[in-house]
């Protein structure tokens, strides 16, 4: 019966028998062999095995998954891997944060213009100057972005 | 030399004698001795060495710094590793998206129709489950989320010296004057085809170097013709009212064409003035006058 059963993709890949207690079994599932080979390729078999064994039954399919996913950014992208998109999305949270402030600025603007109360006007020089107040936010902008482009995608860490 | 000079944190670790040509030394150095043991327990040494071995010289430096953090970060989040920190920083940027997109609506309250375009693209927060980020991640591996938050609305914004309602009615100027050009390359192209028959039957006198010319000039127009045709069909196809998301034009759209009619008939009435003069005068190049003020 054991002759039946098929092997898991790890042993398949390993070219071992599957045991019935096989580590891998559970997550690398012989229809898919790809997922073990990219797992394979980039933390090694003794690795993953290591990391799986280390973690309560219950997590170990996430850590599969998770080892996965980074195994297949990494061959993608040899040099940054996961970090590449990491960084990418400090640079567009960085951006989003960046509009959102330029846009609330200009609703407090409106308001403050709107209700056309002494009390209610900024105390700012100038404020009333609405080249003053987009010049100021532009060149806010421009040295945010220059200071975000300088750096490569590892310059968060 | 080798045995003077100390090995690399990689060798130390390893215990072996550290060669010049080892792979490790430039970013492993000796007084990092955590950076190598970080990758040394996610990844292992071999592993890491085939990796560096992959790459060429210039991109190994930030390979072995990439690999050092995902390690670092695999160590501290056993589990989830780097997938929980993309997950985290996807989740706030959907927040961050959201609460933009809010602020644009606000904005556009105060606004009118004339307001700032939203997002163009759908915000990768849109694939992330409050559950389990490993369901997005798979998906979102296949796609880089990109987020463009610009929209035709900026232009208004960064207009130096002067007021937004002034801003407005520039815009709306521009895009009457465009109407008016998209007419009036349309009876360009009609004049021109026109020229270009009468042009073939009387002409087989002339040079042929000035009738190669016109030609050119004659099939610019007919391309001018066909774009500015399409233009003028794409701009009369906008139903009015603020429904598009490409055109923050919406309900101003009613009077708008009135000008633009009355315009139209203005700018006729100059281009057949000048075809006439031109006509009599021989003709050159007549794709000089014609620019669309976009």
């Amino acid at each position: 019966m054991s002759t039946i059963s098929s092997r898991c993709a790890a042993c398949k890949y390993l070219r071992r028998r599957c045991p019935p207690d096989c580590i891998f079994s559970p997550y690398f599932p012989s229809n898919d062999p790809q997922r073990f080979a990219c797992v394979h390729r980039i933390y090694g078999a003794s690795n993953v095995g290591k990391m799986i064994q280390q973690t309560p039954t219950q997590m170990r399919a996430q850590v599969a998954d998770s080892l996965y996913f980074e195994s297949r950014c990494r061959i993608q992208d040899p040099v940054y891997g996961c970090v590449g998109i990491i960084s990418l999305l400090h640079l567009q949270i960085h951006n989003a944060e960046s509009e959102l402030a330029k846009v609330k600025a200009q609703i407090a603007f409106l308001n403050s213009d709107a209700n056309r109360e002494p009390s209610f006007r900024p105390q700012l020089e100038g404020a009333s100057n609405v080249n003053n107040l987009w010049s100021a936010q532009s060149s806010v902008e421009q040295h945010q972005i220059g200071s975000s482009t300088t750096h490569g995608p590892l310059a968060f860490m | 030399m080798s045995s003077l000079s100390s090995p690399c944190a990689a060798c130390k670790c390893q215990r072996r004698k550290c060669t010049p040509e080892c792979v490790f030394a430039p970013y492993f150095p000796a007084d990092q001795p955590q950076k190598f043991a970080y990758v040394h327990e996610v990844f292992g040494a071999s592993n890491v060495a085939k990796l560096l071995n992959e790459l060429h010289v210039s991109q190994r430096e930030d390979a072995a710094n990439s690999l050092t953090y995902e390690a670092e970060v695999r160590l501290r989040d056993p589990i989830y590793g780097c997938v929980g920190l993309i997950s985290i920083l996807q989740h706030k940027l959907n927040l961050l998206q959201k609460e933009l997109s809010n602020a644009k609506k606000e904005l556009a309250a105060y606004m009118g129709p004339h307001s700032m375009m939203p997002a163009t693209v759908q915000p990768p927060g849109a694939m992330f489950p409050a559950g389990n980020p490993l369901s997005s991640m798979m998906a979102l591996h296949n796609t880089v989320p990109v987020i463009t938050t610009r929209g035709k609305g900026d232009a208004l914004w960064h207009g130096g010296g002067s007021t937004l309602v002034d801003q407005q009615l520039l815009l709306e100027e521009h895009q009457l004057a465009a109407i008016a050009a998209a007419r009036e390359q349309q009876d360009m192209g009609r004049v021109c085809e026109q020229q270009q028959i009468r042009r073939h039957h009387d002409q087989q006198q002339l040079q042929s170097q000035h009738e190669t010319k016109y030609r050119t000039n004659g099939s610019d127009c007919v391309g001018e013709f066909v774009s500015a045709i399409q233009y003028h069909t794409a701009n009369n196809a906008i139903p009015p009212g603020p429904a598009s998301p490409s055109l923050a034009l919406g309900s101003f759209m009613n009077p708008y064409h009135e000008q633009a009619h009355r315009l139209s008939l203005k700018s006729e009435q100059a281009c057949i003035e000048k075809h006439q003069e031109q006509r009599s005068g021989g003709m050159e190049g007549q794709n000089d006058d014609v620019g669309l003020s976009w």
